[in-house]
């Protein structure tokens, strides 16, 4: 499925989504969307993905915020 | 007499007559010296006499007052990986086109010598390493382009400006401000302020107690204040564990965020040997490789980051770190590790004993429309990305990245590198974007998604709202399935039915 001239994007190479070229063939066979998924099922899987979303949320503490930065 | 003329004085690299190796006992200069052995240093050319307009700002606010009679004029040392000598220089100068391009070509960089003898390096600029991994380049998106000029001939380096605190009118804070402000993001600002101006700045409100000059180091929220009071916007990150710590995640993804949409970051925290507060400037990564996700799974690609570039103005410029964790693997810590010298010389490793750093805050300067952060859209693509894999039964796994990007930057250059195989379909997704999506911000929060390395989605975000309205303009699906899931969050009203599909396959 992969351009082996693009950079990052041929078979086997290594790569990124920021070095990686959309191949050029629309051979990725990607799983399907599966209609008899329930928005009820949907919100399950995002009210268990909360703890990890919530690792996206540090506070500043004072202490750090007055802190002398001068080493 | 500061004031006389002088010849301008060409030298061998490391030998006696190059200053860089009189400065040895700084060990700066023994970073630089590697640095550009491994460059493959060959050859400098000393401008005696050179007005700095950072040094000047410093002499200004602090030095001119002093007893010491410290002069208001610096050295240039200008280094090549070539041996450059007066004739030579003489042909290029003369216009001569093939002494011009060698010169020009093997250009490595200046260093500006402060007449400071404690912290004699001011405004340094030096090349990058050559890149040896194409498909995991060095992330350097904030580095620019820096002209010198010597007789009228022009060299050019890119990089980004770099400089030791001088314990006067500049500690560590000031510094790394400063090297974050020369970003290439803010080209169109064209004025970087002093390092003078920043303590100023940073002073202002009133927030220390301390004096002005010299310096003792500025708060976490001062560097805030001077941020939001010099016209940006400042992104504050703080770690999210115990005592402002970050787990890996979370500081790795947003650094890579913040460094790929063009915005150096200011790390904040403690040295662990001593618990003494330090900043630097973060200012490229090592991009991480993707891996295909488990079905089921939403990754962020960045967390794997290993290697990030640090302007630490107690070691040098670009320095290589690795980010590492405590030995319980709960939280980050920065240790210094060079790549391996390329070098032939037996020269010091200059970063050995250097103590590992904690970081607890990081805070990049945004443009002023930009109010997004990259933990919104970390959040945004957890989010997302878990309602996609979702509909599909959790039989999909998705790789997810992000970055700001200027509108035009991303319908320009990033489209036609990403779509660069298929020209008919980036015609029309150009297009699309500028006939199909209502009218969108300057700068776009862009979350993308991926099978492992291959794109198959971008969501482009507005910057400008509040949190609670942040909206997609639209979406850009490389692939017929990812429409087909987007569609169906739609219909099942888990996600804006005002997006507008674009469709790029």
């Amino acid at each position: 499925m992969n351009n082996p001239e693009a950079p990052g994007g041929g078979r086997g190479r290594e790569g990124s989504l920021w070095t990686t070229r959309v191949p050029t063939a629309s051979g990725l066979d990607l799983a399907k969307v599966n209609q008899s998924v329930s928005a009820d099922e949907i919100r399950k899987a995002l009210a268990a993905a909360q703890d990890r979303a919530t690792t996206f949320t540090g506070r500043v503490s004072d202490d750090v915020l007055r802190a002398i930065v001068g080493g | 007499m500061t004031s006389a003329p002088s010849s301008l004085v060409f030298a061998s690299f490391d030998h006696a007559a190059d200053p860089l190796a009189s400065l040895q006992e700084v060990p700066q200069g023994q970073f630089l010296r590697w640095y550009l052995a491994d460059l493959g240093a060959q050859s400098v050319l000393i401008e005696e006499k050179y007005f700095d307009r950072d040094y000047l700002s410093e002499f200004a606010a602090f030095y001119c007052t002093s007893s010491a009679g410290y002069p208001n004029v610096c050295q240039r040392l200008h280094y090549f990986s070539i041996a450059v000598d007066r004739p030579m220089f003489e042909r290029a100068v003369a216009d001569d086109e093939d002494a011009l391009r060698k010169i020009q070509d093997a250009y490595l960089g200046f260093i500006v010598r402060r007449p400071i003898p404690g912290t004699p390096f001011g405004r340094t600029v030096l090349r990058w390493y050559p890149e040896q991994s194409p498909d995991l380049p060095r992330v350097i998106e904030p580095a620019r382009f820096y002209t010198s000029h010597v007789a009228g001939l022009e060299l050019g380096v890119r990089g980004l400006a770099w400089q030791q605190q001088d314990d006067g009118v500049g500690k560590c804070a000031t510094i790394a401000l400063w090297s974050m402000l020369h970003s290439s993001a803010f080209d169109d600002r064209h004025v970087v302020p002093t390092t003078a101006e920043i303590t100023q700045t940073a002073h202002r409100a009133g927030l220390s107690a301390a004096p002005l000059f010299p310096s003792s180091g500025l708060t976490a929220a001062q560097l805030i204040a001077s941020l939001r009071d010099s016209g940006f916007t400042p992104l504050v990150v703080a770690g999210e564990l115990p005592d402002n710590r970050f787990g890996r995640e979370r500081f790795s993804s947003s650094l890579a965020s913040l460094i790929r949409s063009g915005y150096p970051v200011v790390v904040a925290g403690a040295s662990e040997r001593d618990g003494v507060g330090h900043a630097a400037c973060m200012v490229g990564f090592r991009q991480a490789a993707s891996n295909t996700p488990n079905p089921g799974m939403v990754e962020l690609e960045d967390a794997k980051t290993e290697f990030v570039y640090i302007h630490d103005d107690n070691l040098g410029p670009a320095a290589r770190f690795r980010i590492e964790l405590d030995a319980k693997g709960t939280y980050v810590a920065l240790r210094a590790v060079p790549p391996t010298g390329k070098h032939t010389g037996t020269l010091p490793d200059p970063t050995k004993n250097y103590p590992r750093l904690i970081p607890k805050l990081l805070l990049a300067a945004a443009h002023q429309d930009v109010r997004i952060t990259p933990d919104r859209l970390h959040t945004l693509g957890v989010n997302l990305g878990t309602m996609i894999v979702a509909t599909t039964g959790n039989g999909l796994g998705l790789s997810c990245s992000s970055r700001m990007i200027r509108l035009a930057a991303y319908v320009g250059p990033e489209l036609g590198r990403i779509l660069a195989d298929r020209p008919s379909v980036l015609g029309t997704t150009r297009l699309s974007l500028w006939e199909s999506v209502p009218p969108m911000s300057l700068h776009l929060g862009v979350i993308r998604f991926g099978a492992g390395k291959v794109p198959l989605l971008d969501v482009l975000y507005d910057t400008t709202d509040s949190a609670p309205n942040m909206r997609a303009f639209c979406y850009v699906a490389y692939h017929p399935e990812m429409v087909a899931a987007v569609e169906r969050l739609v219909v099942l009203r888990l996600f804006d039915d005002q997006v507008v599909s674009v469709r790029a396959f």
